[in-house]
C-alpha cells in the first residue's frame, strides 16, 4: 500500500473516530462542558481563518469581530421568520426586503461568511494596493466602525437591542462540521502550489512577483478568504448564543482569536487547533482570576477586568518569548506521528 | 535576419536628482549571450528592474518580442518570457528547493486556486506536473540531494542554481542574470561558463548578464554593452572591449579613486555614492 | 457661530496633529504601527488626574509631572516590547504593539476601573468672552497655540540638533546610521520619549477640551492620529500636524453642516484613510518609497 493511501486511510479513521467521539459527548456530557466543546470548535475556525491571513499571507489584521460580526448579523436576519423580525424591531420597522426573506441555516451560513468576505474586499482592494502595511489600523477601525453603524441602522440590525431568540440551529455536530469543512478547504488550498506562492508572497514580495505572481491579487485572495470564514464562525456563533448585539462583537474578540494563533504557531493550522483547544479552556479557567479565590491559603479577592490583564501580559510574553508557538511552521503527519519515513521516487 | 528579441530606445531612469541610466540603447539579438558591463554604480541593475518592470522608465521604450512592454508590471512581464535572478540572492528562504522551483512554474498555470477543492478536472494533473516539472529542473542543475532541503540553507553556489532553475521554472524565453559568479572561487565559476553556455542551449534561451568577472564576460559573451554613470559608452565583442580606450579609463579611474576612498573616512563619497537605490 | 466652530476644529486638529506626531516619528524609523500611542495619551490624563487628586500637586506641576512619566513609560515599552523584536518578522513587533496597547487598557480597567472620572478644568481656561456674536473660551486659543509650541519646538530639535541628525537618518537607512557610530538604540528610545511626551501632552488638553475620563479614551483618536499622519504623509513632522488639521476640520465641519451624520462621525476618518491611498498614498508631503531590490 502506498503512503499515500494510508495516510488516505488514516485521515477517514481519524474522521469516524472523531464522529464517534462527538456523539459520545453529545449524549453523556452537561451542558457546560458541551459548551466549552462548541466554543473549541467555532473558536478554532476563527483561528484557521486568522491564521491564513497572519501566517501564511503575512498581513497584520485586527479586523475579525467586524467579521463576525457581519457573519452573525447577517446569518441571524437570514434565518428569522418574517413574524419573529417584526416583533423584535422595536426601534424601527424593519427594511424590506428583510422583512419577508426566510432561508435556511445552512445557506444563511455561506451568506453570512460571503457578506464579510465582500466587506473584507472593500478593505483589501485600496490598503493592500500598497503593500498592506497601514492594515493594522484600517482593520482595527473597521471593526469598531462595523458597530457603530450596527447599532446605527435600526431598521436593518435592530441597534442597540440586538436581536434575540435566534433558533440554536449550531449545535455539537454542526460546529464540528463547519470546522472538518473549514480545515478541508485551507489545508487542501494550502498543500495545492497556492500554498507555495502564498507563502512565497509573504516571505520575499519582489521575488514572488519576479516569478510572475500578481502579489496584490494573491494578497487580497488570502485576506478575503480569511473574513470569509470569519464570516462563518461568527455566524455559528450567533446560531449558539441564540443572542447577538453591537456590544458583543468588541476588541476582546479579536485580542482572543490573536492569542489562539500565536500560542498555536504562526503559519500552522495544526497549531491553530491545539491553540484553540487550549486557549478556550484558558479563558474558562481565567474566569476564576475575575473573582475571589484562594492561593496558598490566602484568599486573593477578584478584580474584574484581571483576566485581560493577564491575558495580554500572556501574549506579550508568547511574543517575545516564544514567537513560534506550539508548532512552529509544522503541521501534523501521520508520518511523523508513526516515525515512518516518506520515501518518494 | 530576424526582429531582435529585446531593443531597449532611449533608456532614461532618475532617482530623486541622480540619474542613474540616461540615454541607454540596446538590442539583443535571439539566441545571444550579452554581457551589460560597468564600474559599480554605472546602472546596469538599473537597466535590470526597468527590463523586468519593477521600475518604471523616466523616458524611453522597452520592445521584447516586438511587444511593447514599457511600464508594465513585474508580474506581467515574467508571463511575456522574461525571468531573472537577483544579485544579492532572493529564494524564498523558508520553502525547500522544490517549491522554490515550483513557485516558478505556478505562472504558467491554466486553473484556478479554488479547483483543487472541489477536485477539478485536470487540476490534479497539473498540480503533478508542476511538481514534476520542478523536480526535473533541480536535477538539470544539479541540485537533486538539496530538493528537499530548505533553500535558505543550501551553500551559497546552490542558491544560486536554485534560483536559476526557479527562474527557468517560469518557462522564459529571455533570461536576466545579475552577477552569478559573485562569491564563486575560479573552479566554480569555469563551471558556472559552461553552465549559462548549456543553459542557452538547451532551453533555447537568450541570455544577458551582468557580471564584474572579466572571465566570464569575456569568456561567454557574445556581444557586450559597457555603462559608466548611466550612459553607452562602448559595444561590442569582447576583443573590441577589451582595447576600448573609454572601457579602459572608466576601469582604471574606477580603480584609482577605490584607492582613494581606502581611508574609509568618505566612504560612500566615491563614483558610487548616491546610487545606492539602484544595486541591493 | 462660525468663529466657535472654528475654534473648535482648529482645537481639535492640533490634538490630532500632536498624536500624530508620535505616530509618525515612530513609523518613519521602525515602520512599526505603534498601538501602544493612543494609550500614552489616556495615561497622560490620568496621572493629571491623579497627580492633583491624590498627590494633591498643583495643578502645573501635575502636568509636568505627568508629562514625564508618561514619557517615561513610552521608552519603557519600547525597550520591554519593541527593542527586542527588532530583528523579527515585522508581524511579530505589530502583535508585540497591540499586546502592548491591550495590556494598558486593561491595566487601566482594573486600577482606575471603567467609570468615567470627570476632570478637574482651571477656571482661567474655561471662562468664556465674547468675540462679536461667538462665545469662545481661551481653552480653544490656548490648545493650538500650546500645540504650535510644541510642534516648532520639536522641528527645532529635528532639524537642529545632533539627535535631531541622528533620527533623521535612522528614518533614512538604519544600518548605515549604526555604522556611522550613532547609538541607534539611544536614538530611537529617544524618539519614543519625545513622540509619547506629545501625547502625554495632548491627552492633557484632551481632557480639558472633552472634561471626562475612561480608559478606553485614547482608542480612536490614535486610530484617526494615525489616519491623519498617513493623510499628512508618513514620516514627515509637519505633514503630521497638517493631516491632523485637516482631519479636525472635516469631522467638526462635515457635523457642523450635516448633523444627521454625527453618529458616523468616527467613521470619516477611515473613509479618508481610503481615499488618501487610492488618490495619493504618499500623503500630502510623503515621498513614494521606491522598493529596494
Amino acid at each position: 500500500m502506498s503512503g499515500k493511501t494510508l495516510n488516505a486511510l488514516l485521515t477517514a479513521g481519524a474522521v469516524v473516530l472523531a464522529g464517534m467521539l462527538l456523539a459520545w459527548a453529545n449524549a453523556g456530557l452537561d451542558n457546560y462542558s458541551i459548551r466549552i466543546l462548541n466554543l473549541i470548535a467555532i473558536n478554532a475556525i476563527l483561528a484557521v481563518s486568522l491564521n491564513l491571513i497572519y501566517g501564511f499571507g503575512g498581513m497584520f489584521s485586527l479586523g475579525h469581530a467586524g467579521f463576525m460580526a457581519i457573519g452573525a448579523y447577517t446569518s441571524a436576519l437570514l434565518v428569522l421568520g418574517p413574524e419573529q423580525k417584526e416583533m423584535m424591531w422595536m426601534l424601527e420597522d424593519i427594511v424590506w426586503p428583510l422583512s419577508v426573506i426566510q432561508i435556511p441555516f445552512w445557506a444563511s451560513l455561506l451568506a453570512g461568511g460571503l457578506a464579510a468576505a465582500l466587506f473584507s474586499l472593500v478593505i483589501a482592494l485600496p490598503v493592500l494596493r500598497l503593500g498592506g502595511d497601514y492594515l493594522g489600523i484600517a482593520t482595527l477601525g473597521f471593526a469598531e466602525i462595523i458597530r457603530v453603524l450596527i447599532t446605527n441602522s435600526a431598521s436593518v440590525t435592530n441597534g442597540s437591542l440586538g436581536i434575540k431568540g435566534i433558533p440554536p440551529h449550531a449545535t455539537l455536530y454542526v460546529n464540528y462540521a463547519c470546522l472538518g469543512l473549514a480545515l478541508y478547504c485551507v489545508v487542501r488550498l494550502l498543500s495545492s502550489n497556492f500554498g507555495n506562492v502564498i507563502k512565497a508572497v509573504r516571505d520575499d514580495e519582489v521575488a514572488a512577483r519576479a516569478m510572475g505572481i500578481d502579489t496584490f491579487r494573491y494578497r487580497v485572495l488570502a485576506f478575503c478568504l480569511g473574513a470569509f470564514f470569519a464570516g462563518i464562525g461568527g455566524a455559528l456563533q450567533g446560531n449558539l448564543i441564540t443572542t447577538i448585539d453591537p456590544k458583543m462583537f468588541n476588541f476582546l474578540l479579536t485580542f482572543n482569536i490573536l492569542m489562539i494563533v500565536v500560542a498555536g504557531g504562526l503559519g500552522s493550522i495544526t497549531g491553530s487547533v491545539i491553540g484553540s483547544v487550549i486557549i478556550t479552556f484558558m479563558l474558562e479557567w481565567l474566569r476564576f482570576a475575575d473573582s475571589p479565590f484562594e492561593a496558598l491559603g490566602v484568599t486573593i479577592p477578584g478584580v474584574p477586568g484581571m483576566r485581560m490583564v493577564v491575558f495580554a501580559l500572556a501574549l506579550l510574553a508568547l511574543i517575545l518569548y516564544r514567537r513560534e508557538g506550539i508548532m512552529g511552521m509544522h503541521e501534523f503527519r501521520w508520518e511523523w506521528l508513526f516515525s515512518r519515513r516518506r520515501k518518494k521516487p | 535576419m530576424t526582429a531582435p528579441i529585446l531593443q531597449i530606445t532611449d533608456l532614461t531612469r532618475n532617482f530623486g536628482g541622480v540619474v542613474a541610466v540616461n540615454g541607454f540603447n540596446m538590442t539583443v539579438e535571439h539566441g545571444m549571450i550579452a554581457g551589460l558591463i560597468g564600474p559599480n554604480g554605472a546602472g546596469k541593475t538599473t537597466v535590470f528592474n526597468t527590463v523586468s518592470g519593477f521600475y518604471r522608465p523616466n523616458a524611453g521604450r522597452i520592445v521584447f518580442e516586438g511587444r511593447d512592454i514599457t511600464g508594465s508590471p513585474a508580474h506581467r512581464i515574467c508571463r511575456y518570457g522574461i525571468a531573472r535572478t537577483f544579485q544579492n540572492i532572493r529564494l524564498f528562504g523558508n520553502a525547500t528547493a522544490v517549491e522554490n522551483v515550483m513557485v516558478g512554474g505556478h505562472v504558467r498555470r491554466k486553473k484556478q486556486w479554488w479547483m483543487p477543492l472541489v477536485f477539478w478536472p485536470g487540476v490534479m494533473e497539473e498540480e503533478r506536473s508542476i511538481r514534476s516539472r520542478a523536480e526535473e529542473l533541480i536535477r538539470r542543475v544539479d541540485l537533486e540531494r538539496y530538493r528537499n532541503e530548505k533553500a535558505g540553507a543550501l551553500p551559497y553556489g546552490a542558491q544560486r542554481r536554485l534560483e536559476i532553475a526557479r527562474a527557468l521554472a517560469t518557462e522564459p524565453t529571455f533570461l536576466l542574470l545579475d552577477e552569478p559568479a559573485a562569491g564563486m572561487n575560479p573552479q566554480e565559476t569555469e563551471e558556472l561558463m559552461q553552465f549559462i553556455k548549456r543553459l542557452r542551449d538547451e532551453f533555447g534561451l537568450t541570455i544577458l548578464l551582468i557580471e564584474h568577472d572579466m572571465k566570464v564576460v569575456m569568456g561567454v559573451c557574445e556581444r557586450i554593452w559597457v555603462l559608466d554613470y548611466g550612459r553607452l559608452i562602448a559595444e561590442g565583442d569582447a576583443e573590441r572591449i577589451q582595447r576600448d580606450q573609454r572601457v579602459i579609463e572608466a576601469y582604471l579611474g574606477d580603480s584609482i579613486d577605490a584607492a582613494a576612498d581606502g581611508g574609509g573616512e568618505r566612504a560612500g563619497a566615491g563614483p558610487e555614492s548616491g546610487t545606492e537605490g539602484e544595486s541591493c | 457661530m462660525f468663529l466657535q466652530q472654528f475654534f473648535n476644529a482648529l482645537t481639535l486638529g492640533s490634538l490630532y496633529g500632536l498624536i500624530a506626531i508620535g505616530y509618525t516619528m515612530v513609523y518613519g524609523i521602525l515602520r512599526l504601527i505603534n498601538f501602544a500611542h493612543g494609550d500614552m495619551l489616556m495615561l497622560g490624563a490620568y496621572f493629571v488626574f491623579f497627580g492633583s487628586a491624590i498627590f494633591r500637586l498643583p495643578w502645573g506641576a501635575a502636568v509636568a509631572a505627568a508629562i514625564v512619566a508618561v514619557s517615561f513609560l513610552g521608552v519603557l515599552v519600547d525597550r520591554v516590547a519593541y527593542r527586542p523584536l527588532r530583528a523579527a518578522p515585522r508581524i511579530s513587533a505589530l502583535i508585540s504593539a497591540i499586546a502592548v496597547s491591550f495590556f494598558i487598557e486593561s491595566l487601566a480597567v482594573v486600577l482606575f476601573t471603567g467609570l468615567p472620572r470627570p476632570v478637574y478644568q482651571p477656571d482661567w481656561l474655561i471662562t468664556p468672552f465674547e468675540v462679536g456674536s461667538s462665545r469662545l473660551i481661551p481653552l480653544t486659543l490656548a490648545v493650538p497655540a500650546v500645540s504650535l509650541a510644541l510642534v516648532l519646538a520639536l522641528l527645532w530639535v529635528v532639524y537642529r540638533t545632533k539627535p535631531g541628525l541622528a533620527m533623521r537618518g535612522i528614518s533614512r537607512d538604519i544600518e548605515t546610521t549604526r555604522l556611522l557610530g550613532v547609538r541607534v538604540d539611544r536614538i530611537i528610545a529617544m524618539t519614543f520619549g519625545i513622540g509619547t511626551a506629545l501625547a502625554a501632552a495632548s491627552g492633557i488638553m484632551w481632557a480639558l477640551r472633552y472634561p471626562q475620563i475612561q480608559p478606553y479614551m485614547g482608542v480612536f483618536p490614535g486610530m484617526k492620529a494615525f489616519i491623519a499622519a498617513v493623510f499628512g504623509g508618513i514620516g514627515s513632522i509637519p505633514g503630521a500636524m497638517l493631516g491632523g488639521l485637516c482631519l479636525g476640520f472635516i469631522e467638526i465641519m462635515v457635523i457642523a453642516f450635516f448633523p444627521l451624520l454625527s453618529g458616523y462621525r468616527d467613521a470619516f476618518a477611515f473613509i479618508l484613510l481610503v481615499a488618501v491611498l487610492l488618490v495619493r498614498p504618499a500623503g500630502l508631503f510623503g515621498q513614494v518609497q521606491e522598493d529596494k531590490i
